[in-house]
């Protein structure tokens, strides 16, 4: 992935860099030690401004007010705000470079619906990491399952989850052996950085996971198939019926052990139906250096 | 002196003869600008409306012979650099109209896009029509008046 260097030392993607304040990126060169790279930017109306790195929240001495949000808002948009409706909706604006926004502010409803959101209050900008080259021990746990079986990887927010499946699918796509991999990009986060053209990957950008999965599985005969954040039952379903094709499919979810991850409906759902050959627990130790605690499906199971 | 008078004749009346030429070609193009961008008004509706397209992404997809027909060679970000590029040839109520929808264009949800959209085509379309309506007319006039002008003054100097 392509970063800009900001004040020297600070590195944002350039498609970010472009289009925050200039009052927000001096208060991050001032606020920030050297050589700690920020994980998310708050940006709030009428409030402190923060950057967190490192798991710590660092207050930064800016405030925007309404004008400046709104004005933000358009930027983000690139002058098409119909064109974020849906992810608006949703609660986030997906930036050119993967990178996420999340949006907060007032939810306008139409006949129960969610149609907009309008007096934007808060911003939050989740910054995308670099490609590591981790994910080694999951491609070993899909391979040891001889692509029969799938994976979910699960970790409370921020620990870098989808940062792991894209290492993943980067090995599983390349390398001496590669496998043909279909990646269900919903929020556009898993495709940055596989731009590598010896990739075998096909990435499904913007579909709903069920949606993709089922295309992934039916149409495109992936022998992986890779989607983040699974959480919705409807999804689940979907996926419950493309798995009937055989694909295995590695995803992630939130949780932060396994009798949460199991009481999701819609984990709890995919369980049942075999989908996963093993839970992966994620803890971050330092970088991108995880700790993985892996379940297998049967131990799983008798936990429930 | 006669081959110097009828030189000069000749020549005021190939001058009459050009400037209704430029501005029957003026006429002509003026309508054709004004067609080009109710075809374009009308692109953009049809991609937000069926693909959400971005407004920088529909600029740089759309038919080149139609920013052409607009009076812009190079595609531009958004509707408002459009029109800063733009040589415009149009009624000033026409360039009114199209500056408000560039302002507007972008700003709210697809269906408000949409009604913004159908707004300016409803808006625009009358110009057109009315302007379809006199081009031959004023073709003729562009091209007939300078001409018999230079006419008139070419027999009075005679």
């Amino acid at each position: 992935m392509r970063m800009a260097v900001l004040g020297g030392r600070r590195w944002l993607p350039p498609a970010l860099a472009a289009v925050l304040p200039d009052a927000v990126l001096s208060a991050m060169e001032r606020a920030l030690p050297p050589d700690v790279f920020p994980e998310e930017i708050r940006l709030r109306r009428d409030h402190a401004a923060s950057v967190t790195a490192e798991g710590r929240n660092i207050r930064l001495d800016v405030t925007l007010s309404g004008r400046e949000m709104a004005d933000l808002l358009t930027v983000f948009c690139g002058g098409s705000l119909y064109a974020h409706g849906e992810t608006l909706r949703q609660g986030y604006l997906l930036l050119q470079g993967g990178v996420r926004v999340g949006v907060c502010g007032h939810a306008a409803i139409a006949d129960g619906m969610m149609t907009g959101v309008s007096d934007i209050t808060a911003f939050s900008v989740r910054v995308p990491r670099h490609l590591p080259p981790t994910g080694g021990e999951i491609c070993a746990l899909l391979r040891s399952f001889r692509l029969c079986r799938g994976v979910l990887v699960y970790a409370p927010p921020g620990v870098g989850k989808t940062t792991l499946l894209r290492g993943v699918i980067a090995l599983a796509a390349g390398g001496e052996n590669p496998l043909r991999v279909a990646v269900v990009d919903t929020r556009g986060e898993l495709e940055q950085g596989l731009e590598g053209p010896s990739l075998l990957v096909d990435i499904l950008s913007g579909y709903p996971r069920g949606v993709g999965v089922s295309v992934a599985a039916r149409t495109l005969s992936a022998q992986l198939i890779v989607c983040d954040e699974i959480g919705d039952l409807a999804e689940a379903r979907e996926i419950v019926n493309a798995h009937n094709s055989g694909v295995p499919l590695l995803a992630s979810a939130h949780a932060g052990s396994l009798d949460e991850l199991l009481q999701k409906p819609a984990v709890r759902l995919l369980h049942r139906a075999r989908c996963f050959g093993a839970y992966v627990r994620l803890a971050r130790r330092a970088g991108f250096d995880f700790d993985y605690h892996i379940d297998t499906w049967e131990a799983a199971d008798a936990c429930c | 002196m006669p081959a110097v008078k009828w030189i000069g004749l000749l020549l005021l009346l190939a001058c009459g003869v050009g400037t209704g030429v430029t501005l029957l070609r003026f006429e002509r193009r003026r309508y054709l600008q004004a067609e080009g961008f109710l075809a374009l008004l009308r692109t953009v509706r049809l991609d937000i409306d069926c693909f959400s397209m971005p407004v920088d992404r529909i600029l740089r997809q759309c038919d080149p012979r139609l920013l052409v027909a607009c009076g812009v060679t190079q595609p531009a970000a958004d509707m408002r650099a459009l029109l800063d590029r733009a040589r415009l040839y149009l009624p000033e109520e026409f360039c009114r109209l199209l500056w408000d929808f560039a302002a507007q264009l972008g700003t709210g949800y697809r269906a408000d896009q949409l009604r913004c959209c159908d707004y300016y085509l409803a808006r625009l379309e009358p110009f057109c029509d009315q302007m379809r309506a006199e081009l031959p007319k004023r073709e003729k006039m562009a091209f007939l008046l300078p001409s018999a002008v230079a006419a008139v003054l070419s027999l009075m100097l005679l």
